[in-house]
């Protein structure tokens, strides 16, 4: 009795609710129709760019020695792109945070002036009149509509389903492999300098930090605080996953340091840190050449076998 | 242990009720139209011309604000609620035309709504309808939805092409913009058996005045704390026709 009338209730509230785009027939389908766009550059103002573009897939979907992101028409920007991986269990989405549901941060580079510089009324005109993406969504979809909603529900389906999870880290803690002695004492290096913000197993934290660099004189990034005006989050950025660190230089959120060394010289470094640095950072009181080059060799570690490389996270336009 | 169920079974009656109107023979739909204006004229985006109460002359280009929760009360602050957001453009005159369906008769004195979209919707995925991020109000590179989005221009703007741009939104904490606006009507509103309809007017002109917004010096407010001193006038510039 009881039971029938919680779902009553349910009923009642679900038919009294705005449609969610997220009912969908299949979501292998689903995450094809987000592959497609994702690699569809005429979503841009010009046609010239897609998401691929700056996040490349042998790059962990970072852009690959690039400090900062290009746009269309020759435009760059004032971040680095950041790798996309393990994305669910992020609860914010870029550097500053300014998205909190994944589906929805899509709008940031299709809209983005330095980025695919489009609208969202012409990215939906260009999908909807695309016979590739009528056929998805008829297939989708009972009534094989194509909107905004779906689009972003799209993205997040395929930009959602990379994962890292095939590193010599993860055959270490499956108990496949044994570290070496280097790898080891970074790993517990790491454990005490680092994992604080980058917890294990996805080295990362849902936080935002200030790491202590001095602000870019020509970006002056304030970080967090643009989008939330709390003085606090001033120079705050979000901390970000350090797997595959390896093939995703340059590092930092303007991408100002290319080489490893000059990161751990940075965080090694008390007198680099400037007064406005997390406690997290600052409680680090030096790092030796030996620690740092065991950390790095730990870090190294990191780096996945298999997502460089899936077929499943392709460019489907290649040949 | 039964009186847990008992407890239950009237919790779950309860919100069915509040959830879905009961399908009763009176119920009514009540026409609700909001128009914006400035001093009290009409047809506001494009070619009018407007007098702030600082002298400057403006134009407007874009007017839409989100209204959530709009709710007809009773006198005893009940009320019947409509569950979607509500999207007003000024540029769309049937984007005002709202229908509140099958309102149970009775007496109504007031309507209450917030202005702006509750922080459940502005963190949750997208949606369609009101809520599309395609409408241009949800924000891209801060966070959740554009609550008031007022555009235009005037030549005592210090901004490239002379623009004006006010976009206000904000939903979490310190700084919560939506705001809530509740309408007593003169004549309450009776709903029985005729077709009822209430007119609701938003006069940017009177809201603008009210902020005291001096255009040479605040041209554009796009940023979450600088939008709740706007917010915070907002109710007054809203006026039901009874």
């Amino acid at each position: 009795m009881i039971a029938a009338l919680v779902v009553i209730v349910l009923v009642a509230r679900s038919t009294s609710r705005t449609h969610n785009p997220s009912v969908v027939q299949s979501t292998d389908t689903l995450r094809e129709f987000g592959r497609y766009l994702f690699y569809d550059a005429t979503l841009s103002v010009d046609s010239s760019t897609s998401c691929g573009t700056c996040h490349q897939q042998f790059a962990a979907f970072a852009h690959i020695d690039h400090a900062v992101s290009h746009g269309v028409l020759g435009r760059i920007g004032t971040r680095n792109v950041p790798a996309l991986q393990n994305l669910q269990q992020q609860t914010s989405f870029m550097w500053d945070g300014a998205f909190e549901h994944l589906a929805m941060q899509s709008i940031n580079p299709l809209t983005g002036h330095a980025e695919m510089g489009s609208t969202l009324p012409d990215v939906l005109a260009r999908v909807a009149r695309n016979p590739r993406y009528q056929q998805l969504a008829s297939q989708l979809y009972d009534d094989t509509q194509i909107t905004i909603p779906r689009i972003l529900e799209a993205l997040a389906a395929f930009t959602g389903s990379i994962v890292s999870r095939s590193s010599r880290y993860d055959a270490m803690r499956d108990g496949k492999l044994v570290f070496n002695e280097n790898e080891q004492r970074g790993l517990d290096e790491f454990r005490t300098h680092c994992a604080s913000c980058h917890a294990e197993p996805y080295f990362m934290s849902n936080d935002f930090a200030s790491n202590g660099l001095p602000p870019d004189t020509a970006m002056v990034d304030v970080g967090r605080y643009r989008v939330t005006q709390r003085e606090e989050d001033r120079y705050r950025f979000r901390v970000p996953s350090l797997r595959n660190i390896a093939i995703t230089f340059p590092y930092m959120h303007d991408g100002r340091f290319r080489r490893l060394r000059d990161v751990l010289d940075h965080y090694g470094s008390p007198s680099k840190h400037t007064p406005y640095a997390d406690s997290r950072v600052t409680s680090i009181a030096g790092l030796s050449d030996v620690e740092r080059k065991d950390i790095i060799a730990f870090l190294l570690t990191l780096t996945d076998t298999l997502l460089p490389r899936e077929p499943r996270y392709r460019d489907p336009y290649l040949p | 242990m039964w009186i847990q169920h008992i407890i239950l079974l009237c919790c779950v009656v309860l919100g069915v009720l509040g959830s879905r109107q009961p399908a009763s023979a009176q119920g009514r739909s009540v026409q609700l139209d909001f128009t914006v204006m400035v001093h009290g004229k009409s047809d506001v985006v494009g070619s009018g011309r407007y007098i702030n109460r600082l002298g400057q002359t403006f134009t407007l280009s874009a007017v839409k604000y989100y209204l959530g929760h709009l709710t007809l009360e009773r006198a005893d602050g009940s009320g019947h609620f409509l569950a979607d957001h509500v999207l007003i453009d000024a540029e769309d005159s049937t984007s005002g035309r709202v229908t509140l369906r099958d309102v149970p008769s009775g007496t109504y004195p007031a309507l209450t709504f917030m202005v702006g979209v509750d922080s459940i919707h502005n963190t949750g995925g997208p949606l369609e309808g009101a809520l599309d991020p395609l409408n241009g109000m949800y924000w891209t590179w801060a966070t959740g939805f554009i609550f008031v989005k007022v555009e235009g221009s005037s030549p005592s703007s210090t901004q490239p092409k002379n623009v004006l741009e006010y976009h206000l939104g904000g939903f979490a904490h310190p700084y919560q913009n939506m705001r809530w606006v509740t309408l007593r009507f003169t004549t309450p509103l009776v709903v029985g058996t005729v077709a009822e309809s209430l007119g609701v007017t938003f006069d940017v002109g009177t809201w603008l005045d009210a902020c005291n917004i001096d255009f040479a010096l605040q041209p554009t407010v796009t940023d979450v704390r600088s939008a709740g001193p706007m917010m915070d006038h907002i109710s007054s510039a809203f006026r039901a026709n009874r």
